[in-house]
């Protein structure tokens, strides 16, 4: 009895250990950020390093967000991140049903041609919907809707995601027939059977792949690079790495500028947490 | 509202799960669709539903003809056997959710979902998740929401078969006493003749999607039209032996069972029920190979003829394996089948 006592503390304590290293570990890098982002230029520069910075330069934020339109880039990425996200979920939602709950021809031959694209890898993908977003210039007065350094070319390649469209449709099969009959028998149409019950009942999942689709938005850099030549037209992941070549040495700056950019993922994260967390173990999925 | 149901059929290509199915169901009855797996119950029950349609034939609720009527436009309340409530939906949504449907105001739709959660007495639990409750209670939400929007009929699929045996006894009595309160036109599926028999006013056999005989529960058990009905019905199940009529007696190997009767030589299968079986001295000596307690009765198991039939004698008697009782079979209780398990007649 006692001697399981011991080994239970030993083994709580190993346990705990393992954990505190592991998270120390993933969070360094980002303390490291933080703190570098309050450093002046020769303290972040300094061999030995220091630490804590000496005396905090909040001043840098000011500066580095004075020396880029960060603004700018921040209004666009989240115009993209929504935008595309709320593209993918419409798209997604609507095709997972039709494929688990419709029954119309050609239904099974439309499902694997879908999913036989997700073979195609996504960087020759790219080549394909530049040439295409380049030759689709589409402009309404002075708005340019289509083509390069438009909206439409940040977004539309990205509102529909057949890795999600399986997924979803995964999550939708699952839910028993009784349950769609009974809904038949209550009188609830399809459409109305979509919302009121087939998306609550998958919340989870739904949720889960709107954030992480906000998240790739938000991280995304090579489409918005190709695609932009306008620097208003940039996103903040393409306006930090520009960003780092004009501040040269000024490190505390670029670093600075990466916090901006993490923050709201941060705060997302924090709020919508348990969501997250649920569904991602629950879908088998790993973020 | 009474249901007629004329010739109807579903057929899966060449199977018929349904085939040619005629019955009258009268107005408040309840009715027992009873028949092993794969018979074709549920295939019935949701033609009459309107959630698959019939190959052919007709439906008539009433005097209206329903064959073609969509699902919601029927006025049927439906009960699926493993419930299907909505999970993310409170007890209270789950049995308003089709008033919604129908345009009901909310707040009138609130005070019909409550009585109808008085009447199947879960009034107390409307604000929790089907999640919290147990299966009994899920059954009676799965209830309430099929009856509140006064449907003229009732069908239940297997509404018992996840509940435990208690609880089975119980819920299928509480069916019967919403059934009759509301005195609802009902039509309950299910595989277990005993609840069929204890709660239905008519039951309804089916093998194969054909309904063997439909009658009500005692005169089917006594006078079964078939091998199979006889069968179905009744636990420990009846005795199924070959005997031989000559000269108007009936013998199984070298038992008599009963002389003077009018059925031509050969040999035929006969049916006896254990409970047919009744001590009397002089008769024919049956060697008892073991014995069984269930509940107040025993249940015995003999050698006639070196068949091993079973008999029901109440417990009272101190009888052991490999004791000798005298027993005869009750008048008219021995079901001779012709070669086509059609019933020739009792002796
Ligand atoms: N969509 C279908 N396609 C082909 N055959 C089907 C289909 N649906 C049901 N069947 C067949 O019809 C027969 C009757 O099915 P049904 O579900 O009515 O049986 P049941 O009597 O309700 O059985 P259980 O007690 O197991 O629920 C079964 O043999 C089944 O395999
Ligand atoms: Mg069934």
């Amino acid at each position: 009895m006692k001697s399981t006592k011991v080994s239970n503390l030993v083994l709580d304590i190993l346990k705990f250990t393992i954990l505190i290293l592991g998270a120390i570990i993933t969070m360094m890098p980002f303390v490291w950020m933080i703190l570098s982002s309050l450093k002046t230029s020769s303290e972040i520069t300094a061999i030995p390093p220091t630490f804590f910075p000496k005396d905090p330069q909040w001043s840098n934020y000011q500066e580095a967000w004075s020396r880029a339109p960060f603004l700018r880039y921040f209004v666009n990425t989240v115009i993209v991140a929504v935008g595309s996200t709320f593209g993918v979920l419409i798209t997604t939602v609507l095709s997972a049903f039709a494929f688990s709950r419709l029954n119309f021809p050609g239904k099974k031959l439309i499902f694997s041609l879908l999913m036989a694209t997700l073979m195609i890898p996504g960087e020759m993908l790219v080549i394909t919907n530049y040439i295409t977003v380049y030759n689709m210039k589409l402009e309404i007065g002075e708005t340019r809707i289509m083509g390069i350094d438009s909206y439409g070319a940040l977004i539309i390649p990205w509102i529909a995601s057949v890795f999600y469209i399986y997924l979803l449709t995964q999550f939708f099969m699952q839910v028993p027939d009784a349950i769609y009959l009974a809904a038949k028998v209550d009188k609830c149409s399809d459409w109305k059977f979509m919302w009121k019950i087939m998306l609550p009942m998958n919340k989870q999942a739904v949720v889960t792949i709107g954030i992480l689709n906000f998240i790739s938005s938000w991280n995304a850099f090579m489409w918005p690079l190709l695609v932009t030549n306008d620097p208003n037209m940039r996103v903040l992941s393409n306006g930090l790495t520009q960003f780092q070549s004009e501040a040269g040495s000024d490190y505390q700056l670029i670093m600075a500028a990466s916090c901006i950019l993490v923050m709201p993922i941060i705060i997302i994260y924090l709020f919508l947490r348990k969501y997250i967390i649920e569904g991602v173990t629950r879908s088998g999925l790993k973020g | 509202m009474d249901i007629r149901i004329e010739n109807l059929t579903k057929a899966y290509g060449d199977f018929k799960a349904v085939d040619n199915m005629n019955l009258t169901v009268g107005d408040g009855q309840l009715v027992g669709l009873l028949g092993p797996s794969g018979c074709g119950k549920s295939t019935t029950l949701f033609m009459l539903a309107g959630l698959t349609e019939a190959t052919t034939g007709r439906i008539f609720f009433g005097d209206k003809e329903v064959t073609k009527v969509a699902p919601e436009d029927r006025g049927i309340g439906l009960v699926f056997q493993n419930y299907a409530l909505y999970p993310h939906m409170t007890v209270e949504d789950n049995i308003m959710f089709p008033l919604i449907n129908r345009k009901v105001r909310k707040d009138a739709a609130r005070q019909q979902a409550y009585e109808m959660a008085k009447l199947v007495q879960i009034e107390n639990l409307l604000k929790r998740k089907p999640s919290e409750l147990s299966g009994g209670q899920q059954q009676r939400v799965a209830i309430a929401r099929a009856l509140v929007k006064k449907p003229e009929v009732l069908l239940l699929d297997e509404p018992l078969s996840n509940l435990d045996a208690k609880l089975r006894v119980e819920t299928r009595e509480e069916i019967r006493r919403i059934q009759q309160e509301v005195g609802i036109t009902t039509i309950f599926v299910t595989h277990d003749q005993e609840e069929a028999m204890s709660i239905s006013d008519q039951i309804a056999v089916m093998k194969s999607g054909v309904v063997q005989q439909f009658d009500v529960p005692q005169s089917m058990y006594l006078n079964p039209c078939n091998r199979f009905v006889a069968t179905f019905l009744g636990t420990p199940e009846i005795n199924i032996i070959d005997v031989e009529v000559l000269g108007g007696t009936i013998k199984c190997g070298d038992v008599v069972l009963r002389t003077g009767v009018d059925v031509k030589n050969g040999t035929y299968k006969a049916g006896i029920r254990p409970e047919s079986f009744t001590h009397r001295e002089n008769d024919h000596k049956y060697s008892v190979n073991s014995v069984r307690m269930i509940g107040r009765d025993l249940l015995l198991h003999l050698d006639m003829a070196g068949r091993d039939v079973r008999a029901i004698t109440h417990s009272g008697q101190s009888i052991t394996t490999g004791d000798t009782v005298e027993f005869s079979v009750r008048e008219s209780s021995i079901i001779l089948f012709g070669s086509d398990d059609k019933v020739i007649g009792k002796f």
